[in-house]
């Protein structure tokens, strides 16, 4: 992963005038702005329109950008801003399909990978359960909780304080119990007596720079 | 222990701190409840947890959900999104190296209706006392008073300035409340886009205009061809409030004109975008030069909401954007063309306003 001087540099050579320094700086962060957008949103097209528009958006303020955040914090800032804005139009015209069902277990959420049908089975269920959280929640939730960020990160992309993303986490994953249970049936019925359930994949992701 | 049963999502609060590893994370579950829930001592919890079944088998039905969601699969950019996406930005990097062009880019939406000047006050007598703009086709617009439909109000005058000077940042025009943008866009403003070409850079450039001039927004709009939202730059701006005022590191960009992204049908809309030029550069380059001019404008000090040392017509121009004293809702745009005097004559070239839709 680059370090943040070079994302610093980046942003200080498109500010120069630099043509093709914002572009290279957004290809450090694309997959993670990806995976927060089409998993807050639950749909790939809405994802990349948002994603788009928050990235040229970010590109025309880049001026405007405090050095007092991580560049990766301020991208993520301002992706996940643009998809909360979404959901709450969304919400607002509810003609608008929730497609989260559609598209869950399409081809840009689920992995190529094996284990497909089981993978893809549980993001599709994850996916929509997701899809009954709150804007809010959906947020706290797919940034701690599935990528994996610090929830001091988390505040600082969000913009609120700590104890609010946790708060909005232990209020969704209390409703997505519930929602989820079956996809690990046997943890949820059978609790282990002292050590708790060891999650697959322990580290996060990474590390927002 | 006595203490109830915490409710789930308390529970769920836990597992934050219990992070993964359970198994050692005792401490961290008072640790955080107590941080959380001020009433139940972080032990109560704990030991009401440990000896409870059901919050027991809840724990680990919520650390089961959050391992269900750290399991998931990473989900990489498909490389028809990251396509589209770059071409996306380095359009925008190119018609838009501060944005202003990107509204340059822009069709004008609002119905401007050209005005014989009589309207505005001070400015109309200014403009009509300004004489000589011989290098300037638009000569004809001195006492032309652009009134646009739509939302805020931007004046536009032309003038000229003073000579130039070098400065990065803002402070062109005096103390500042806010601060002023300075930047040089390399925007070549026409008669007919302006008022469009100066929201987009408005937009991209003042923190919090998109709140403050409401009347940038419709213009906005249609300035992107490309369909961003409105709302994104509402975003990003918040992400961006403060520092607005470093705008005068402004981004050369001798663009080509052949770069321009064509706007299908935007017509007169598109410029080439001209070579940029320095900030504080032209005759109103100095600061002092500058406040004169707003002084003489106003008929008071005035910090200028924005200042772009640019182009009007191809010709180079000095755009300074102003809160109009009368209507802080409404931006003044004058246009001082560098042949111009603004400060010494106080003589404007023409003044467009857009007018707060609401």
């Amino acid at each position: 992963m680059t370090g943040a001087p070079d994302d610093a540099e980046l942003l200080r050579r498109h500010l120069n005038g630099d043509p093709d320094a914002f572009a290279e700086l957004v290809r450090g962060h694309r997959d993670h702005l990806w995976a927060v957008a089409v998993r807050t949103l639950g749909n790939p097209d809405d994802a990349a329109d948002a994603v788009q528009d928050a990235l040229i958006s970010a590109m025309r303020h880049a001026g405007s950008f405090r050095g007092d955040a991580q560049v990766g914090t301020w991208l993520h800032r301002i992706v996940v801003n643009a998809c909360l804005d979404r959901l709450r139009r969304r919400a607002a015209h509810p003609t608008t399909s929730l497609p989260d069902d559609e598209h869950a277990g399409g081809v840009s959420i689920a992995p190529s990978s094996r284990d497909e049908f089981d993978e893809r089975d549980t993001a599709a269920d994850v996916h929509a359960a997701l899809a009954t959280l709150s804007a809010d929640q959906r947020a706290a939730i797919v940034l701690v909780d599935i990528e994996g960020y610090p929830v001091d990160q988390v505040a600082a992309i969000l913009e609120v304080p700590t104890g609010t993303v946790k708060s909005r986490c232990a209020r969704g994953r209390a409703k997505l119990v519930p929602l989820l249970a079956h996809l690990r049936g046997a943890e949820s019925g059978n609790p282990p007596p002292s050590g708790g359930v060891q999650p697959p994949t322990t580290a996060p992701r990474e590390d927002l720079r | 222990m006595n203490t109830p049963h915490p409710e789930l999502e308390e529970l769920a609060g836990l597992i934050d701190d219990l992070g993964d590893n359970a198994g050692d994370g005792r401490a961290a579950v008072g640790a955080a409840v107590g941080a959380e829930r001020a009433d139940v001592r972080p032990s109560d919890v704990e030991a009401h947890v440990a000896g409870c079944a059901r919050c027991t088998a809840d724990l680990a039905a919520l650390r089961g959900v959050r391992a269900t969601l750290r399991a998931l699969p990473p989900v990489p950019m498909p490389d028809d999104v990251a396509q589209r996406i770059e071409t996306a930005l380095r359009q925008a990097a190119v018609t838009a190296g501060d944005a202003d062009s990107a509204a340059a880019e822009t069709p004008p939406t609002a119905a401007i209706s050209v005005l014989p000047a009589a309207g505005s006050s001070r400015r109309s007598a200014r403009r009509a006392s300004s004489t000589g703009l011989p290098n300037f086709s638009v000569a004809a617009a001195v006492t032309v008073l652009l009134v646009i439909a739509l939302g805020v109000g931007l004046g536009v005058a032309l003038k000229n300035g003073g000579d130039s000077n070098k400065g990065s940042s803002t402070s062109g025009a005096a103390a500042s409340d806010a601060g002023s943008i300075v930047t040089a866009s390399g925007t070549d403003y026409t008669q007919s886009d302006i008022q469009t070409q100066v929201a987009g850079l408005l937009l991209a450039r003042v923190p919090d205009a998109h709140a403050a001039y409401k009347g940038l927004a419709p213009l906005a709009a249609a300035q992107s061809s490309a369909g961003a939202e409105p709302s994104a730059p509402a975003a990003a701006g918040s992400a961006g409030a403060g520092a607005g005022a470093a705008g005068g590191a402004s981004t050369p960009k001798p663009t080509a004109s052949s770069t321009v992204e064509s706007a299908p049908s935007a017509g007169g809309a598109q410029r080439p975008v001209l070579q940029s030029r320095t900030p504080y550069s032209g005759p109103l380059g100095a600061p002092a030069q500058l406040q004169a001019c707003v002084q003489a404008l106003l008929d008071q000090p005035a910090t200028p909401v924005l200042v772009d040392y640019a182009y009007y017509a191809g010709k180079p121009a000095t755009i300074i954007v102003l809160k109009d004293p009368a209507d802080p809702s409404t931006l003044d745009v004058y246009v001082e063309a560098d042949t111009a005097d603004c400060a010494k004559a106080g003589d404007v070239t023409f003044v467009a306003f857009i007018r707060n839709a609401s």
